[in-house]
C-alpha cells in the first residue's frame, strides 16, 4: 500500500525523536516549562482516550442494548480502542519524568488523586480490551485443543460481565480526564473550567467515539475495496446528532449558569478557539446530519464525523493548553510533534496490519 | 503545634541573604531571582518593595491531594515534603499548584520536583536564621497570626488590611503582610478561600457509589434486553409448533 511507506518513515522519525528525549532529557528536547509542565503529549493522551470511546460505546450498543445489527462494527471499534490505549501508554513512557517508576501507582496509593483513579481505570480497562479481543486471537490461532475451546466458552459466558465492567471503567475515566482540572479554577479560563467538566468530557467522548467508528468503517471499506454498510453508519450518525444536541445544550447552559456567557463574544484568542471548537464540533456536523439531503449521503455523514472528531480534538487541546492563563505561550517543540506524528502513524499501521491479518471485519 | 513563617514585606531590604542561606542549606549554587529547580526562594523587586516567594506549605495542599503515589506529604507541624523515591514524574503537582511553586529539574535524566520544605529536618529555617531585619520570622502559626494582626492594627497607614495566607486556599504555613496590595506584588489573588482538594474530592469520593449504580443499571438493561430476545425466540417456536 502506498501510504504505508511514508507512515513507516514517520514512525522511524518518531522513534528517533523519542530516543533524543531519553538521551538529552525533557528540558532540552521539549518546550515544556515550569509554567507549562503538561504539553501536547498529555493533550494527545486525552484525544486518544476520547477516540477510544468507540470501543465501549459500540460494545454497549450491541451487547447491552442488544442492537444486534451493529455486531459487525464491534470488533473494529474495540480494536480502535485497544490501539488508542496502547498509544497512550507510549505517550506516558516518553512524557513521564521517571518512566522506570511507572509501576509505583500499583503499590503506592492516594485515592484522593483523580490521576490515581484514572491510572487504575486505564490499567483495568486495557485488560478488559484484551479480554474482548482474545476471541479474535483464539480464532486466528485455531488451536483446536481443549484448553482454547474452554477459554473461548468461558469468555463467551463472561461476555456480559466483561462488557459491563468495560462500560463502567470507561465512564469513570473518560469523565475523570475532565475531573483532573477541577482543582485548577484559578489558573484556567472560565470558558473551559467548570465544576461539571467531568460531565462535559463524558458526553463529548460518546459523540467522538461514535464518529471514530464511522470514520474507521469508511476507511477500512475503502482500503479493502468492499462496500460500506451505510445504513448502519447512518443510524450511528443519528445517535451523534442527539448526543451533540445534549452536549451543546449542557455546554451553553453551563456557561450561562456560571455567568460567563458574554465572554465568548470578546475578541481575543481564547473565545476564538472556543468558537472554532463549537462551530467545527457541534454546528457543522449538526447541520450536515439534520439536513435531509446530506444526512443520507455517505460523504455528508463522513464529513460530519470528521468535524465531530476535529471539534473534539480542539476541545481537548483547548482544555489542556489554551485554557491556561499563565501569561506565557507554549508552542510544542519539533521533537514533541515528531513523537505525536510517529505514534499516530504507528497506530494506523497497527490497525491496518491487524485488520488485514485477523478476523476483524 | 503548627509552625509557620511570617514575612513582613515592609521590613525586607532585598539583601538576598535568605536566598543565599537557603541555597547553602540545600546545596544549590548561587540563587537566581526566580524560583527554579535549584532555587527554593527568590526575592523580586516590585517598585520600592521586595517580595520573597517560596512554597506556601498550604494547610490542605493541592500537591498532596493530586499526587497519585503520595510523594507529597503534609507534616503535622507545617512543612509539605516531597519524596523523590515515590515520584513518577507526572508533574500534576506542578500543573495544579495555585501558587506556581513546584519546579522541575528539566535538565536532568532522572528529574525531581523541587520546592521549599520549610527545612523540616531541623528546628527553624535557614532563611529565617539569615534574615537580620526581622522580615521573616519563624514560630507557631497562631502566634504569628496574632503578631501579624497586631502589626496591621497598630499601623493602619503602613499595611494593607490583608494577611496573605491566613484564608487563601484554606490557610497556609507561610504568611505575608505588606504595604501594597498583594495583586501588585505578583501573588495570585484569584485563589479561592476554600481548600482546593475539596473541589475534586466531591467527585472522586462518589466513584464507588457511582460504579455500583452504573453496574446495576447496565446489568438491569442487559437482563431486560436478553429476556426480550428469549421471549421473541419462544414465541417464534410456539408459532412454528402451531
Amino acid at each position: 500500500m502506498k501510504w504505508e511507506i511514508p507512515a513507516w518513515i514517520l514512525v522511524v522519525i518518531g522513534i528517533i525523536a523519542a530516543g533524543l528525549r531519553f538521551v538529552y532529557g525533557l528540558g532540552a528536547t521539549t518546550a515544556l516549562t515550569n509554567f507549562f509542565p503538561w504539553g501536547i503529549w498529555i493533550g494527545f493522551d486525552f484525544i486518544c482516550i476520547g477516540l477510544a470511546a468507540a470501543g465501549f460505546t459500540i460494545a454497549a450498543i450491541v451487547h447491552i442494548f442488544k442492537l444486534k445489527r451493529f455486531e459487525s462494527i464491534v470488533r473494529p471499534s474495540i480494536l480502535v480502542a485497544f490501539i488508542g490505549y496502547i498509544i497512550v501508554v507510549f505517550f506516558l513512557i516518553v512524557d513521564l519524568g521517571l518512566p522506570l517508576s511507572a509501576w509505583h501507582p500499583l503499590v503506592m496509593w492516594n485515592p484522593h488523586s483523580v490521576m490515581f483513579e484514572i491510572t487504575w481505570c486505564i490499567l483495568l480497562y486495557s485488560s478488559i480490551l484484551i479480554l474482548e479481543l482474545l476471541p479474535v486471537l483464539l480464532e486466528k490461532l485455531d488451536l483446536k485443543n481443549r484448553l482454547s475451546g474452554l477459554l473461548s466458552a468461558f469468555l463467551k459466558f463472561c461476555s456480559p460481565a466483561i462488557v459491563v465492567t468495560g462500560v463502567i471503567l470507561s465512564t469513570l475515566h473518560q469523565s475523570s480526564f475532565g475531573s483532573l482540572y477541577l482543582i485548577m479554577p484559578s489558573k484556567m479560563s472560565a470558558l473551559w473550567y467548570s465544576n461539571i467538566i467531568p460531565v462535559l468530557f463524558y458526553i463529548s467522548c460518546l459523540a467522538a467515539g461514535l464518529a471514530m467508528s464511522i470514520v474507521t468503517q469508511i476507511a477500512a471499506a475503502r482500503q479493502m475495496g468492499h462496500k460500506v454498510n451505510f445504513k448502519l453508519l447512518e443510524e450511528l450518525s443519528s445517535y451523534i446528532v442527539v448526543i451533540l444536541a445534549v452536549y451543546g445544550t449542557v455546554r451553553f447552559q453551563d456557561l450561562i449558569a456560571r455567568g460567563v456567557l458574554m465572554t465568548i463574544f470578546s475578541l481575543s484568542f481564547q473565545p476564538l478557539m472556543f468558537w472554532a471548537e463549537i462551530i467545527i464540533g457541534i454546528v457543522i456536523p449538526m447541520i450536515l446530519l439534520i439536513n435531509t439531503t446530506t444526512r443520507h449521503m455517505e460523504s455528508g455523514v463522513h464529513l460530519a464525523s470528521w468535524c465531530v472528531l476535529g471539534g473534539f480534538m480542539l476541545n481537548r487541546i483547548n482544555t489542556t493548553i489554551i485554557a491556561f492563563n499563565i501569561g506565557m505561550i507554549y508552542i510544542p517543540s519539533l521533537i514533541e510533534i515528531a513523537v505525536v506524528v510517529g505514534l499516530v502513524a504507528a497506530g494506523f499501521l497497527a490497525y491496518s496490519y491487524i485488520s488485514k491479518n485477523f478476523n476483524i471485519f | 503545634m503548627e509552625k509557620a513563617l511570617l514575612i513582613d514585606i515592609t521590613k525586607c531590604v532585598g539583601c538576598g541573604e535568605c536566598s543565599a542561606a537557603c541555597a547553602a542549606a540545600h546545596g544549590f549554587g548561587a540563587p537566581t531571582s526566580e524560583l527554579d529547580g535549584t532555587n527554593y526562594t527568590a526575592v523580586t523587586q516590585v517598585g520600592d518593595l521586595y517580595a520573597r516567594h517560596l512554597c506556601m506549605n498550604c494547610k490542605e495542599p493541592t500537591c498532596v491531594s493530586v499526587c497519585l503515589v503520595g510523594a507529597m506529604t503534609k507534616h503535622e507541624n507545617g512543612p509539605v515534603v516531597y519524596d523523590f523515591s515515590k515520584c513518577i514524574g507526572c508533574r500534576y503537582c506542578i500543573q495544579a499548584c495555585p501558587f506556581f511553586i513546584p519546579k522541575y529539574e528539566w535538565d536532568k535524566t532522572f528529574p525531581a520536583v523541587m520546592k521549599c520544605n520549610l527545612c523540616y529536618e531541623r528546628e527553624g529555617t535557614a532563611c529565617t536564621d539569615a534574615c537580620q531585619f526581622g522580615a521573616t520570622v519563624y514560630g507557631d502559626r497562631d502566634t504569628l497570626i496574632a503578631e501579624a494582626q497586631r502589626r496591621v492594627a497598630e499601623n493602619p497607614g503602613m499595611y494593607v488590611d490583608h494577611i496573605y495566607g491566613l484564608k487563601e486556599v484554606g490557610g497556609t504555613s507561610v504568611l505575608y503582610i505588606s504595604s501594597k496590595p498583594f495583586s501588585e506584588l505578583g501573588f495570585p489573588t484569584n485563589v479561592p478561600d476554600e481548600a482546593m482538594p475539596k473541589l475534586s474530592w466531591v467527585v472522586v469520593s462518589q466513584i464507588p457509589k457511582f460504579a455500583v449504580a452504573t453496574g446495576v443499571l447496565l446489568f438491569g438493561i442487559h437482563w431486560i434486553t436478553a429476556r426480550r430476545q428469549e421471549v421473541l425466540k419462544a414465541e417464534a417456536l410456539e408459532r412454528e409448533a402451531k
